[in-house]
């Protein structure tokens, strides 16, 4: 079931939320809690009743090491527990992600190609894995207080975030689940406008730019060398279909969240707006920024051993992050360039408390600082899109030397829209502003010259109309670009 | 909820609300795509243009209203050239219904049967089968095919969520649009090419719509010549295969096209319906297209295969009579017929262009499925043989006989087709 579909929307949605809240009013909190279980298993079922069974059997498998882990007193048995319980999740993943990928690799390898696995990817297996593996790890390490078996059945499957995120950690959510009791009319309103503006990101803008990036990067995949204004627009129009659609996505998980009265991390704070590609990943995806360095990058020892070895792991971080995000050498390829990019940007700022150069003390410098890792960036999502490492060579070439064959036809409607959505992700306040929505409560200062949410008729209205507009744009439901990952 | 003012959620709620009601109204009353029909004045359900590019959608919607007994699957040579009042169908003729669509996927037509046998259990099946479709290839669909607007025997839940379809289309911005464009501009409605009972009416769209057909027929007939190379070059979904492969979107992935035509065989089997299934006469140009790209082969595997099918069935099924299967796709005079030249307006006695045959041609197909004779009208005797594990070595072997013949009578068409063909593979480089 996607977001972005009527049956979400007007069957099920509504008749969870009424069934959750009809029973915490009620005072029967804990059957509040089941019912939301209950509801995000029949979500994740809705697409397959295989992958809902394969979820079930990896919470249960899960539920037993995590609780060895917690009770067992053999101290030895404890590392044991632990390894089996990473494999056994990453053999899973292994195997529905990336079992082709390796056959079709080692086939290209050896000359011996053996075929492919019938396998379908189980939406949001990726997500799901990692929140439990942060699991593990922290149950091992003492850092788990409160596990209770419907908390974690709700963390795990919780469907605002279930299917792509944000990956969220135990430790911010299980209390949460634990302690509901009730959902304040004010959050109700915010997690509602958070809906609201992550459909109208996800639907009226995201799926609406896909027109110009699609038909070029297709042509490319077919052997045809775009224009180089065609190459620009598409690349252009991708980035920000990336990023409307999944922001979108996040804002809505936010959203619905709010809804059962559950707050959700922040998952995205204006990236393109990055003044270095560290700043990048403090602002992109960052719940998957915190997994990759809480759970990969300090344990291959960060930044403690040596620059040369900080280097490596910020290498090999990268390049897993890239493989997470999709089986094929392209992500690889677009994890590596980033792991590139963080390299030269730490060595950067070495060189510059050396010379005690402040390049960042001008505007002039700020704004070259920001185009040059708009650019990076855009670089790198070349490599995300394209279908294989031949087109997106292509797509770079025709970037730089381009053909004279034209594919778009209507260029000034893409400069326009792409123009415009160029200064919204650069200049205006990111949804998390707009809605005055944060993780932690903490009241959140409006932005200056920016309309700052609150319940009045004017947010309403405008929340109204986007909603009744998002409605009417669903005719044709299209798929996330993240459920692939 | 704790009990404190709820008025902007009402508020957002209720504006939404207010403008899909409004929306849904106008759409209802203006019916922009002819599917609801609440007033039957013909003023109104002239020929709307939004309904003419969304064919498939106006076919599952005329389906649910006619409640078909007897309907036609196939592609859009089905589509132009089968009458539904031709005197062999065997249910009145108010139960009739074309079925067939542009660019029809074997997937397709077997969710547009089921479909048809949801909303009322047929009696009558024609299938018009195109040679591409008997390949091996992975069944497939196009993107503007939506299994969400149709209806499946015995599955409740999906079906419940084709009333869910019903209101996305009418609360729908396209709708909302192509309603504004009808109010604002009445007579963008052009000629009425799709009739009724859901054929393409030939004799208005290449004459009306098409004007670079009135101008040239022949030059017409060379461009699609053309166009159709394109499409076997390309011959397969638009998407790369590395997308596709990894991708969770693909259900049965191991099903090809040839397996939905046996799906169709088999549900018209397991429900009694009278299934008669002709593979369409093509002109010789599209045959000399296929054979020049190396399709020959698979042509003739096809065929055979589904001979091969039809004859299991019908050995498993001995007291029921055997699905007939009727081949057209053949060398014969109709499909020989001589190809104007470029600067004339001449045009041809059976063909609009190379791949859609005429109405006069349905007809002698439907004479020959249905086992009726047109006295003044009769079918030339090399017109469509029927394929039988008996006859179909007999019948290759005298199409290749006839190729050749085509071959050495009209050599300039097989050079202009040869040319043709390298000048797009050039082109594609």
């Amino acid at each position: 079931m996607l977001f972005n579909s009527y049956v979400f929307i007007f069957l099920f949605l509504p008749v969870t939320l009424i069934v959750f809240h009809s029973l915490l009013r009620r005072g029967l909190h804990r059957s509040a809690t089941v019912a939301l279980a209950l509801a995000s298993l029949v979500f994740y079922g809705w697409w397959s009743i295989k992958a809902l069974c394969l979820l079930l059997v990896l919470m249960a498998g899960n539920y037993f090491v995590v609780w060895s882990l917690l009770r067992t007193r053999r101290w030895h048995l404890r590392p044991w527990l632990l390894t089996t319980g990473i494999v056994s999740n990453l053999a899973v993943l292994g195997y529905f992600k990336y079992a082709n990928f390796f056959l079709e690799t080692w086939g290209n390898l050896s000359g011996n190609h053996v075929g492919f696995i019938e396998v379908a990817l189980p939406l949001g297996l990726s997500f799901f894995t990692f929140q439990k593996i942060a699991l593990l790890v922290d149950a091992y390490k003492g850092r788990v207080r409160h596990f209770d078996p419907l908390d974690y059945v709700l963390f795990v499957g919780f469907f605002p975030q279930l299917i792509a995120g944000p990956i969220v950690h135990h430790s911010e959510v299980m209390p949460q689940f634990g302690r509901l009791n009730s959902v304040r009319m004010i959050d109700f309103g915010q997690g509602l406008t958070l809906f609201v503006i992550g459909l109208s990101k996800k639907v009226l803008i995201a799926d609406t730019i896909a027109h110009f990036s699609n038909p070029i990067y297709d042509a490319a995949a077919l052997g045809m060398l775009p224009s180089c204004t065609d190459a620009w627009i598409a690349t252009l129009a991708y980035a920000l279909q990336l990023y409307f659609d999944f922001s979108g996505y996040s804002d809505m998980a936010i959203g619905l969240g709010l809804l059962f009265g559950i707050r959700l991390p922040v998952n995205f704070e204006s990236p393109y707006q990055a003044s270095n590609i560290v700043d990048f990943w403090r602002r992109w995806h960052m719940t998957l920024s915190r997994f990759l360095r809480d759970y990969l990058y300090i344990p291959l020892g960060g930044n403690q051993r040596g620059q040369l070895r900080r280097y490596g792991n910020l290498l090999i971080t990268m390049l897993l992050g890239g493989l997470w995000h999709g089986a094929a050498w392209t992500f690889v390829v677009w994890g590596v360039l980033h792991g590139i990019f963080l390299t030269i940007n730490h060595l950067w700022s070495k060189l510059q408390l050396r010379t005690g150069v402040e390049v960042y003390s001008s505007p002039t410098t700020r704004v070259v600082a920001k185009a040059l890792t708009f650019v990076a960036v855009l670089i790198a999502w070349v490599f995300f899109r394209a279908a294989n490492l031949e087109t997106a060579g292509r797509m770079l070439s025709a970037m730089m030397f381009g053909s004279n064959t034209a594919i778009m036809t209507d260029v000034t409607a893409a400069v326009t829209l792409i123009a415009v959505l160029l200064a919204i992700v650069w200049f205006a306040p990111n949804s998390s502003q707009l809605a005055a929505y944060t993780f932690d409560k903490k009241p959140m200062a409006g932005v200056q010259g920016w309309p700052h949410w609150s319940r009045s008729p004017r947010w309403a209205a405008v929340c109204g109309v986007l909603l009744a507009l998002c409605l009417m744009s669903l005719t044709r439901v299209t798929e996330f670009l993240y459920f692939q990952f | 909820m704790q009990n404190v003012k709820s008025f902007y959620v009402l508020a957002v709620l209720t504006i939404a609300a207010s403008i899909c009601g409004m929306a849904m109204l106008l759409n209802l009353l203006v019916d922009p795509y002819g599917t609801y029909r609440i007033f039957k004045s013909a003023d109104f359900v002239v020929a709307k243009p939004a309904a003419y590019r969304r064919v498939k959608l106006v076919k599952a919607y005329d389906l649910r209203r006619l409640k078909a007994e007897a309907i036609v699957l196939g592609t859009s040579r089905s589509h132009v050239a089968l009458s539904l009042s031709h005197e062999g169908w065997s249910v009145p003729l108010q139960r009739r219904y074309n079925a067939a669509f542009d660019g029809a996927t074997t997937k397709e037509m077997y969710a547009y049967l089921l479909h048809a046998y949801s909303i009322r259990p047929l009696r009558q099946v024609v299938l018009g089968l195109d040679f591409w479709q008997l390949g091996q290839g992975p069944a497939w669909t196009r993107p503007d095919f939506d299994p969400a607007v149709l209806f499946e025997p015995s599955a409740s839940i999906h079906n419940a969520g084709v009333y869910l379809s019903d209101l996305s289309l009418l609360i729908s911005i396209d709708s909302t649009k192509a309603s504004v464009d009808l109010l604002m501009n009445h007579d963008l409605a052009g000629p009425k090419w799709l009739a009724d009972d859901g054929q393409r009416l030939g004799d208005i769209f290449f004459r009306q719509v098409e004007p670079t057909y009135s101008a040239a027929p022949g030059a017409y007939f060379r461009a699609v010549d053309r166009q159709e190379i394109g499409f076997m070059l390309d011959d397969s979904p638009a998407l790369p295969t590395s997308q596709r492969r990894y991708s969770p979107n693909i259900s049965d992935p191991a099903l090809t096209s040839f397996d939905y035509i046996a799906k169709i065989i088999h549900f018209c089997r397991e429900h009694y319906i009278d299934l008669r299934i002709f593979l369409t006469p093509a002109h010789a140009h599209q045959l000399e297209i296929a054979s020049q790209l190396g399709g020959w082969f698979n042509i003739e595997r096809g065929k055979r295969q589904l001979v091969s099918l039809l004859s299991e069935d019908a050995a498993s099924h001995p007291s029921a009579p055997a699905f007939p299967l009727w081949d057209f796709c053949d060398y014969s005079s109709v499909t020989t017929e001589p190809v104007p030249a470029v600067g004339t307006r001449a045009e041809m006695l059976y063909y609009w262009d190379s791949s859609h045959f005429k109405q006069s041609v349905g007809d002698w197909i439907l004479d020959r499925l249905f086992g009726t004779r047109s006295k003044e009208h009769e079918a030339p005797p090399d017109f469509g043989v029927v394929l039988t594990p008996a006859t179909v070595d007999s019948a290759l072997e005298s199409i290749r006989r006839r190729q050749m013949n085509y071959r050495g009578n009209q050599p300039q068409e097989v050079r202009f087709i040869k040319s043709a063909i390298e000048e797009i593979k050039q082109q594609r480089n």
